[in-house]
């Protein structure tokens, strides 16, 4: 243990950065069932009971600290892969003409490929400390599933994965991966939860949704109280995880003499979002600059752009928290595409609020456009970005083609929250100009958001949290 | 103590004045009332409130099923610690 202290990086922060301190209204708000007439009201209680440890729990509504100490053990699994690369993308602004410095953060340099493994150590951790045997999540692009999976061998826990069938189909090797960390992988929708007979009852070919896997993932661990159900993204804690990717980034920046004048990151539920983007928020208010922040979501998905802020569940099952967010309903199901972690039907609360109030800007890019932007970044930069990160470079590039030429070059800063590795099937079927710019599928999107605005009937505003 | 708990649950937690005034013996869980974010707003209050720390084994839904089982868990807390003290 001493060993691996000597070799943390000095870049490696030591302590996450708490966003909830100096914005405490973001403290996610969330209605009671009681609130709720019908089926709901009498639905599984399981979601009454802290899924969560206390002491992982209390991060989601901590407004007192502004930093919070990483545990040392956690600390040292960090410094594995810690501090992660920050780099010119000059090759990429030769390529484009562009009036910018490009920077980019890459997070795909991990055995599990993405920054995921960020939260899933430290959540394997804290429920290791509570007594818990088994973590049960679900998953949709399988980053999460990855990294839980392995954060569970680690900390000695057994994993249980649904993994959304349509990217489980697309890409097997991810469920492989997951297996050969010792966890049990099911598709989903399956027939071991009513959740998933349910839904193949209706619809046999079910693509399956992120919100149909959790709400497995949550009737697995209602039948046996060692389980617990593990999220990867959306909550504040989780969140709150990421920021080690944005304070390194900050200090990166420094170092180099920058502070982006424009930050963006692709938006599934907001977890790579929020970390790379939380600390230059904070460093932006201690230092009275500005920044601005981009959040790039699939237009297959478009929950921050054609969404509503509503209160909303985040499974299938119907006993998670019902919080209020930007969402295109729990029962919308996005065409399949190939960014399966920008699948899920809402933004965390956080980021809901961030959109909220403007502090984030959404954008929304299209399948084909994301995949040219992904290969372009591949051909300059030596880096492929996995499908979800392409949207983000996509936005990225969308940004730098806007900055006036007259103006004092754009400093961008984007986020590769993931490598492309395992989606090179993907991204040969873009090559063999098999790929179709998938956008929402609007009768789909238009009954979904129906149902959420006759959820939301009835359902009065809370006092809002202190 | 059963005012002050009462207090906070009817003032902070329940978001229905038709679930008002909250009786002492209302099932917290089993009717709804508090799910796992209210739950967690609780725990702090009480942590703040009665000057303890709450650690997961606390936590137990027999603990909090009703105003008067979170004093009765409350109680046998205070005297299992004033046993330790002799």
């Amino acid at each position: 243990m001493g060993d691996n202290r000597m070799r943390r990086d000095p870049l490696l922060p030591t302590h996450w950065f708490n966003i909830l301190h100096d914005r405490p209204h973001y403290v996610t708000s969330a209605v009671s069932r009681s609130r709720l007439g019908g089926g709901l009201k009498a639905a599984s209680q399981g979601g009454a009971l802290l899924q969560q440890p206390l002491s992982l729990a209390r991060q989601s509504i901590n407004t007192a600290d502004r930093l919070i100490p990483i545990p040392e053990q956690v600390l040292d699994l960090y410094a594995q892969y810690r501090p992660t690369p920050l780099r010119r993308a000059g090759r990429l602004e030769e390529r484009l003409d562009a009036n910018a410095r490009i920077y980019y953060k890459f997070e795909g340099a991990n055995l599990t490929g993405s920054h995921k493994l960020n939260t899933a150590l430290p959540q394997a951790y804290y429920y290791a400390g509570a007594g818990v045997k088994h973590l049960v999540t679900g998953t949709a692009a399988g980053q999460w599933g990855t990294a839980l999976a392995y954060a569970c061998q680690v900390m000695n826990l057994g994993c249980t994965v649904f993994m959304v069938r349509s990217t489980l189909r697309q890409k097997p090797i991810r469920g492989e991966m997951m297996r050969l960390f010792g966890a049990v992988v099911h598709e989903s929708p399956s027939d071991l939860t009513e959740v998933g007979r349910s839904v193949l009852k209706e619809d046999p070919a079910a693509t399956g949704t992120q919100a149909v896997a959790n709400g497995e993932a949550l009737a697995l661990v209602e039948e046996d109280r060692e389980s617990r159900f593990a999220v990867g993204s959306g909550e504040n804690s989780v969140l709150l995880h990421q920021t080690v990717i944005g304070q390194e980034a900050v200090s990166q920046m420094a170092l180099l003499g920058e502070f982006p004048d424009c930050v963006i990151a692709s938006m599934g539920a907001g977890s790579n979002f929020g970390g790379i983007a939380l600390p230059f928020l904070g460093a932006a208010e201690d230092s009275g600059k500005s920044v601005r922040l981009v959040a790039v979501e699939s237009a297959a998905c478009p929950k921050l752009t054609r969404g509503r802020y509503m209160y909303d569940l985040s499974d299938a099952l119907g006993s998670s928290p019902i919080t209020k967010v930007y969402s295109l309903g729990s029962t919308y199901v996005p065409p399949p595409v190939y960014a399966g972690g920008l699948r899920h039907h809402s933004a965390g609360p956080l980021a809901s609020a961030m959109r909220a109030d403007g502090t984030l800007q959404p954008m929304d890019i299209d399948q084909l456009t994301s995949f040219r932007a992904g290969m372009l970044f591949c051909e300059t930069e030596g880096v492929l970005p996995a499908p979800e990160s392409a949207h983000a470079v996509a936005g990225m590039m969308d940004v730098v083609s806007r900055h006036p030429r007259q103006e004092p070059p754009l400093v961008v800063l984007v986020n590769i929250s993931g490598h492309g590795l395992l989606d090179l099937g993907a991204y040969s079927r873009f090559a063999a100009g098999e790929i179709e710019p998938v956008t929402a599928d609007d009768a789909s999107l238009s009954k979904s958001l129906s149902a959420l605005e006759e959820f939301n009937r009835g359902i009065a505003e809370p006092a809002e949290a202190t | 103590m059963e005012t002050v708990i009462n207090d906070y649950i009817s003032r902070e937690l329940v978001p229905d004045p038709a679930l008002l005034p909250l009786a002492n013996d209302i099932l917290l869980l089993d009717s709804g009332i508090l799910d796992s974010l209210s739950l967690l707003r609780l725990v702090v209050f009480l942590e703040e409130r009665f000057d303890i720390t709450m650690g997961d084994a606390d936590v137990l839904p027999e603990n909090f099923a009703s105003v008067d089982a979170i004093c009765a868990y409350l109680r046998a807390r205070e005297l299992g610690k004033e046993a330790a003290h002799g």
